[in-house]
């Protein structure tokens, strides 16, 4: 049966520059696609919003974001191992993860496919194309792919 | 003497022979004598003839005096031998006596003869008298060491030291118990035992030295720690003056006697207290009922110590009704008595109360000791009561199970009935001979007898049984379904039957059956239903998204079409977007069959809060406001929640007054649990300030497709407050409205705060 | 940014002959530029996907960089071809992304567990599905990095 999913948090954006948060946070705004987008700061803060532990006990693990955007490089857990967690918790394996990195490193990318992302997009360096890229993945994301549950 | 003295002479001139019988009957002694004059004769007269004296001359013209004292010395010793013979030297004399004869004659002067006859007999009775007395005293000597080597008493004697002198094997076996050691000469008794006994003993052996002899028991400690009994007697040992130089101490092993008799005194101890202290009473009566001996216990149950009853009779305390059935008994001449008696009465006590007594009597009448009757007696006034109480609430039960229209029965554990109520006797159609002869099982169905076996069986093991259900025929034939509980009676520990309550529950369980037919094939229904809509969903939606699809190319790639035509073309589309939204709200609707299967814990706020974020762009194309008071939370399904508000959310705004911009003010309250139920609920109002309705629409507005106004002027299918009421239904809450027109419209939703499963 | 990437082959499997046509319209009056081959059905699909049938030459048909999936096909149909290339090792780092009117949260939930990259329902105006083959197209096309080709065409 048809069915829409409640997702508490529509977009978990997992981003240690500040400035590249802040200014995805904006543009989402700007574009009415930021309702309920839940910043993290690195990756163990990453894990403990998803699997609700730590200074997230109190959520329910079982309410997963819409889509996960993340970055590679992060202080403390990485990206990679963010994903890879994600990826094997029943709770959350078929969360979308998107990598939304300035790395270009083949190695990074073909690590990011084997476990399992959805994409894999590199942050352009140019301001417009960034706000144009963060748009078209917003739209994407949340508005034109149907989560799963 | 008795016999007259055989003689025996060896002497080859017969005249002598005569002449020593002569001398010998002058001398006054009774004999008779033969006469040998050769070695062989001498030796046949030795064996068969058995001399008591032989005289014998010392020259023999065939044998010799000294050859023969050699036979007479191996043949007869102890025989006294004279030598009478013509001529002797002083030489051969001393030889003829070293070589052991008793005396010697000269024939020249035989009237010697008769007193040495007499000497020689003489010293050889005493010689024998004295062997004989030696070899007495041998023997008991013999008996007697043996007797002290293997007596089970122990003898030592010590001298004055108490150093040991002599021993038994007892007493060293005894050392040897109670210092690990055996006994020596010389050992120092008193150092053999333990300070405490060795210093016990030295003291009772110095009273033995003042002369007295002693018995005394002593446990002692032996080398392994344990106390053993024994006892010791110690007697003097006098020397020649009379002065004791010496203890004899003799030592018994008593330990197993104390033992015994220890272990024998605590029983009796035992026995005694609890004679004592026993709720029995035991009594002795004389056949005309006089109390001969009354236990302790009299004075507690009773009243009376022992004292005051003896000597009464035991009649004058009885009930008068036991009385007079006792009195028979008592009158009774004794041979016809039973051997025992079990009787119950009440007996008065000494404050005027009744005691209920249960006894046994044992009519001892026969036995010489006794001739009377033993009573032990126990107080049951407590049980008695307990029984009286319960025959009378048994009464009382009984009363009403003969009203009650539950069907009573009660069954021996072989399967008759023992009991049924008027209301089983009316339910199954058979009469009280019926019954009589029924088995239980007879009137369960078939289906039910193995569950019927079962239960009973548990109920005679004690199981308390509820909402045990059953299937039973009656006599007519008809099956009736009945349901209760089923429990044992036991007495003394053991089942005696069951006791079921049942009621007829076959009209109930054949509404049961219909209702869950009904709601197997409503489930059915839904169930194709649901499948219908998801077809419905995907294949009419299909069609509708192409018209839509085609019309918007008609249109751009047609920009030559009039003005009507261009209508046309937007009215059909319309019509097949109105189409997709009745298609895309009645699936919607019809998936509110159920709360679902995701209940939990819903913060109402967070879910409006949601619910207003994905309404804020209608929200501000309208520029209303919602004003949000503190919601509960509940137990629901998520999902629905959210739907259920926005659909109330966006109802409120949607019929605002136009050029009025619309407010929506939301607030809850708790509210007790429904009748019937224990859970609280919590009512929930959605207020607008728009056009609200006619109350006389208020039963429409929550059905489906209804529509109060044109669709020029409102959009809508029709579906939101019917998908609202369905998932208030669904969480066993409820919805209502009320408004008047142009007043606004308040919608209130009533919901539990738990969700019974 | 380096600038748009080469352009892509994309093979889309469809069976509805009025949305090939849609498609193809808004393809052809867009500044659209990657290559788009279409399949009419699952079986056909991994024809095209493993060389068989009319696809045996290898160069009629080249190793798509995206697949577009329908669910709903004849033959066999897109859930049952979507298990079947994530099985393939040589297949299953080919993204697919679904593209259907199914929106029931099972076939949702099921695509992802086979490792669909993205789900996205078939839009009902012409105007929106010229925005959703823009966003397709921009998002696969221009800044998506997909893995690398190792297993060759």
């Amino acid at each position: 049966m048809e069915r829409r999913p409640v997702h508490h948090v529509s977009l978990l954006l997992v981003e240690d520059n500040p400035s590249d948060a802040e200014l995805t946070l904006r543009v989402l705004g700007k574009h009415r696609l930021a309702d309920r987008a839940y910043l993290v700061r690195d990756g163990a803060e990453a894990l403990e919003f998803l699997f609700a532990t730590g200074r997230y006990a109190s959520r329910d693990a079982r309410d997963t974001p819409r889509v996960i955007f993340l970055d590679l490089k992060l202080p403390k857990v990485g990206g990679l191992e963010v994903l890879r967690a994600v990826r094997s918790d029943p709770r959350t394996r078929m969360v979308p993860v998107i990598v939304l990195t300035s790395s270009r490193e083949a190695q990074d990318i073909a690590d990011s496919y084997r476990l399992g992302v959805n994409s894999y997009v590199v942050k352009p360096v140019d301001f417009g194309a960034f706000e144009r890229t963060v748009v078209d993945l917003g739209r994407y994301w949340l508005r034109l792919n149907e989560p799963p549950d | 003497m008795d016999a007259p003295l055989r003689i025996l002479i060896l002497e080859d001139v017969p005249t002598d022979f005569e002449l020593i019988r002569y001398e010998l009957r002058k001398a006054r002694l009774e004999f008779e004598a033969i006469r040998v004059d050769t070695r062989a004769g001498f030796i046949e007269a030795l064996q068969r003839f058995r001399p008591d004296l032989i005289i014998s001359d010392y020259t023999l013209p065939s044998f010799d005096g000294l050859e023969a004292l050699r036979l007479t010395r191996a043949m007869a010793p102890g025989v006294p031998f004279i030598i009478a013979t013509g001529s002797i030297n002083e030489e051969t004399a001393v030889g003829v006596m070293k070589a052991g004869a008793a005396d010697y004659v000269i024939k020249n002067n035989l009237v010697r003869i008769g007193p040495a006859a007499r000497g020689a007999l003489e010293r050889s009775r005493v010689e024998r008298a004295k062997e004989e007395a030696e070899a007495a005293l041998r023997k008991s000597e013999a008996n007697l060491q043996a007797i002290f080597n293997n007596s089970l008493q122990g003898f030592i004697l010590a001298d004055r030291d108490g150093s040991v002198l002599a021993f038994n094997r007892t007493a060293s076996r005894w050392a040897t118990i109670v210092a690990g050691r055996e006994l020596d000469e010389g050992l120092g008794l008193f150092g053999l035992l333990a300070p405490d006994d060795g210093a016990f003993l030295r003291n009772r052996f110095g009273c033995a030295l003042a002369g007295e002899s002693i018995t005394f028991e002593r446990e002692v400690r032996c080398r392994d720690g344990a106390g053993r009994w024994f006892e010791f007697s110690c007697v003097p040992v006098r020397g020649g003056d009379g002065a004791p130089t010496g203890v004899a101490v003799s030592i018994l092993d008593i330990d197993e006697r104390k033992r015994a008799a220890e272990a024998l005194r605590q029983s009796e101890l035992r026995f005694r207290s609890l004679v004592q202290n026993s709720s029995d009473i035991i009594t002795v009566l004389d056949l005309d009922g006089t109390i001969r001996y009354a236990s302790a216990s009299t004075e507690r149950i009773l009243g009376y110590p022992p004292t005051a009853l003896v000597g009464t009779n035991v009649l004058g305390y009885l009930h008068p009704d036991d009385a007079a059935v006792l009195l028979p008994a008592v009158t009774r001449p004794p041979e016809t008595l039973p051997e025992e008696g079990r009787l119950e009465f009440r007996f008065r006590h000494a404050d005027g109360r009744w005691i209920d007594l249960e006894a046994v009597g044992s009519n001892r009448v026969a036995d010489p000791i006794i001739r009377g009757i033993i009573v032990n007696a126990r107080d049951v006034t407590e049980r008695k009561q307990a029984e009286r109480q319960l025959r009378e609430s048994e009464e009382r039960y009984r009363d009403l199970f003969e009203n009650a229209s539950d069907l009573i029965q009660q069954v021996a554990p072989d399967g008759r009935i023992l009991y049924v109520n008027p209301a089983w006797r009316a339910a199954l159609g058979y009469d009280d001979e019926e019954i009589a002869r029924l088995s239980v099982l007879d009137v369960v169905h078939p289906a039910s007898r193995a569950h019927a076996e079962t239960v009973l069986r548990r109920a005679l093991a004690g199981e308390a049984l509820e909402q045990v259900e059953l299937m039973l025929v009656t006599k007519g034939g008809r099956t009736i379904t009945v349901e209760g509980n089923l429990s044992g009676t036991f007495k003394e520990g053991r089942p005696v039957a069951t006791r079921g309550i049942f009621r007829d529950i076959t009209e109930r369980k054949r509404a049961e059956q219909e209702l869950r037919a009904f709601a197997a094939k409503l489930e059915r229904s839904n169930r194709e239903l649901e499948d219908f809509a998801s077809v419905a969903a995907h294949d009419l939606q299909e069609p509708l998204r192409k018209i839509q699809a085609f019309g918007d190319r008609l249109r751009a790639s047609a920009p030559q079409l009039d003005a009507q035509a261009q209508d046309y073309l937007r009215r059909m589309q319309e019509a097949a977007r109105r189409m997709q939204a009745l298609i895309t709200d009645l699936l919607s609707f019809a998936r509110v069959t159920t709360r679902g299967d995701r209940l939990a814990r819903v913060e109402l706020d967070d879910v409006v809060r949601e619910a207003l974020a994905d309404l804020e762009f209608l929200v501000e194309q309208c520029g209303g406001r919602v004003e949000l008071g503190p919601l509960p939370a509940i137990e629901a399904d998520p999902v629905q929640m959210r739907q259920l508000f926005q659909n109330l959310i966006s109802n409120a705004l949607k019929f605002h007054r136009p050029g009025e911009p619309p407010v929506v003010r939301i607030d809850s309250e708790r509210l007790p649990p429904a009748e019937g139920s224990e859970v609280e609920r919590c009512r929930i109002r959605v207020r607008d300030n728009g056009i609200g309705f006619d109350p006389k629409y208020v039963g429409r507005i929550f059905n489906i497709f209804q529509r109060l106004h044109g669709r020029g002027d409102y959009r809508g299918t029709g579906v939101g407050l019917a998908i609202c009421r369905k998932i208030a239904q669904a969480h066993g809450g409820d919805i209502t409205a009320s408004s008047a027109p142009g007043e606004g419209a308040t919608f209130v939703v009533t919901l539990p705060v738990r969700q019974e499963r | 940014m380096a600038g748009p990437h080469p352009p892509l082959t994309i093979l889309w499997a469809d069976d509805d002959p009025d949305d090939r046509l849609l498609i193809q319209e808004v393809l052809a009056g867009s500044r659209w530029r990657h290559r788009v081959r279409f399949v009419e059905d699952g079986e056909e699909l991994l024809e095209y996907l493993c060389h068989r049938g009319r696809y045996a030459d290898r160069r009629s048909a080249p190793r798509p960089s995206l697949i577009l999936l329908d669910l709903n096909m004849p033959r066999r149909d897109g859930r049952e071809v979507l298990a079947e290339i994530k099985a393939d090792p040589r297949l299953r780092d080919i993204p697919v992304v679904v593209i259907t009117t199914s929106r029931a949260q099972e076939d949702v939930d099921r695509s992802y567990r086979l490792g669909v990259s993205s789900y996205i329902t078939k839009p009902a105006s012409y105007q929106e599905l010229v925005e959703m083959l823009e966003v397709l197209s921009r998002y696969w096309g221009d800044f998506v990095r997909l893995p690398s080709n190792e297993h060759g065409g």
